[in-house]
């Protein structure tokens, strides 16, 4: 059968569709049905169900497939997360959204995989610690040990900081990272001058020393940046063998 | 969409008996139905009955807190009319007539050069004739033909009604036009395309002769 055939079988076929010829009933038959199945019908239903808060439920839970709706909870959750993720961003020790605003950086942590680049982003979040403890201080909210917890977690940040760094293989990201937490290290330093001054007496205020010690000793352990002495060997090895060949042309050595 | 509103309308049903929900649906496929009914048992009263049973059940099913299960509307009707059909087949003691796949081909195809032009000029004119034909095509190939060309539904809603996969569907449907046409050209039927016939017949009988 070709395709011009086959074109035309069916489309004779359709022809029969609604056809009086080919089985469509004629009204009689039609009002015949509808007296028996109607009548079967109206002995049995009910009048229409007046929609509720449960009949809206049940039907949104029929109509819906249960993949669409897994998805869109999916979104929704990450919509709610990414929303609290914003607002959290300002949240100092105490606020409701603090935790959120940890949890949030936590997750970063997690996902940078590269030890090196991990020490990088742990310190960094260190110094939001500094931050919120400096801005506690400038609220005046120091007597109710927000400014100690941030001290405290600054210590924690550095110290996890230090050893994701001892993790990383590649010496050229150990250099990098080294370098670039050992100078944070140093503003973080000043920072905590700043937050915890020493008095006149060179004593910190009772109940902000410990923090502020152990603030200072988890910056001690922030190694620094190896000074580059290799090449200065070298150079000085080469200007010995220049020597060396200088006097043996000149036969100053005696072999 | 109107998968959607038969879903609402069948969940109404359901839920609350709904009689105009169910009218909504029975307007929509009653007619339906019934010459897909018809084109099965090739009678106009056993149509009637069992596609006035075919609603029946439909509403008692729906109204048993089944709505969950029937997720397409129009394919729970039309297999639910495949069953009452069956079941009508074993009442009487027939056997519903179906096909394996793998059969062989039934007849080849005739090759007839008038064949084209004789078709058009046939389809045109006579849909009870084709009607005539239609029946005498194997159950199985007819059913597939009247779901997709009648009643326009698609290969793989096809598939769900009568419970085979979508390859088996445009398997059947091939099939099924082949049988077709094999049974309008073969047909002795002579009222409509005798002219036609006596023409070109003629010619081909001087050929023959010619050769023999």
């Amino acid at each position: 059968m070709n395709h011009t055939e086959r074109k035309a079988l069916i489309k004779a076929i359709k022809s029969l569709k609604n056809a009086p010829e080919a089985g469509w009933p004629s009204s009689d038959t039609v009002e015949r049905m509808d007296n028996r199945v109607m009548s079967y019908v109206q002995g049995q239903s009910r009048q229409s169900a007046r929609p509720g808060l449960f009949f809206v439920l049940g039907m949104t839970k029929y109509l819906v497939s249960p993949r669409f709706a897994y998805t869109m909870a999916v979104i929704a959750l990450m919509a709610v997360g990414a929303a609290a993720a914003i607002s959290s961003q300002g949240a100092l020790p105490g606020d409701t959204l603090y935790g959120a605003k940890l949890a949030v950086e936590k997750t970063q942590i997690r996902f940078t995989s590269n030890p090196a680049r991990r020490a990088v982003v742990q310190m960094e979040f260190a110094g939001n610690r500094l931050k919120e403890a400096r801005m506690i201080k400038q609220e005046g909210g120091t007597a109710n040990g927000r400014v100690d917890d941030a001290l405290t977690r600054f210590a924690k940040d550095v110290t996890e900081a230090t050893d994701a760094l001892k993790q990383a293989a590649d010496p050229v990201q150990v250099k990098a990272a080294t370098s670039e937490i050992a100078q944070k290290a140093e503003e973080y330093k000043q920072e905590i001058e700043f937050i915890v001054p020493l008095s006149k007496k060179r004593t910190r205020t009772v109940g902000m020393a410990a923090a502020a010690e152990q603030a200072e000793q988890a910056l001690e352990g922030v190694e620094e940046p190896a000074v580059e002495e290799e090449d200065e060997d070298e150079n000085k090895d080469e200007d010995e063998e220049k020597e060396l060949e200088k006097e043996l042309k000149e036969g100053q050595v005696g072999l | 969409m109107q998968k959607l509103k038969e879903k609402y309308l069948v969940f109404r049903i359901s839920e609350g008996q709904d009689q105009q929900a169910f009218t909504q649906l029975y307007s929509l496929y009653r007619e339906k139905i019934y010459q897909f009914v018809y084109f099965k048992v090739s009678s106009q009263e056993d149509a009637e009955d069992l596609a006035s049973q075919v609603f029946l059940k439909a509403w008692e099913y729906l109204t048993d807190d089944n709505a969950r299960r029937v997720q397409n509307f129009r394919a729970f009707i039309y297999q639910l009319t495949r069953n009452l059909v069956i079941d009508y087949y074993r009442m009487q003691g027939r056997a519903p007539q179906n096909v394996e796949l793998e059969d062989i081909e039934e007849e080849s195809a005739i090759e007839d050069p008038r064949s084209t032009f004789l078709l058009n000029q046939l389809y045109a004119e006579d849909r009870k004739y084709l009607d005539e034909c239609l029946k005498q095509v194997k159950e199985a190939y007819r059913e597939v033909i009247v779901l997709r060309y009648l009643e326009e539904i698609g290969i793989e809603e096809i598939a769900e009604i009568i419970e085979k996969n979508p390859g088996n569907v445009r398997v059947l449907i091939h099939r099924g036009l082949k049988s077709l046409r094999s049974v309008i050209l073969s047909s002795n039927r002579k009222s409509l395309y005798e002219p036609h016939r006596t023409q070109s017949t003629n010619q081909s009988n001087q050929e023959s002769e010619k050769r023999s």
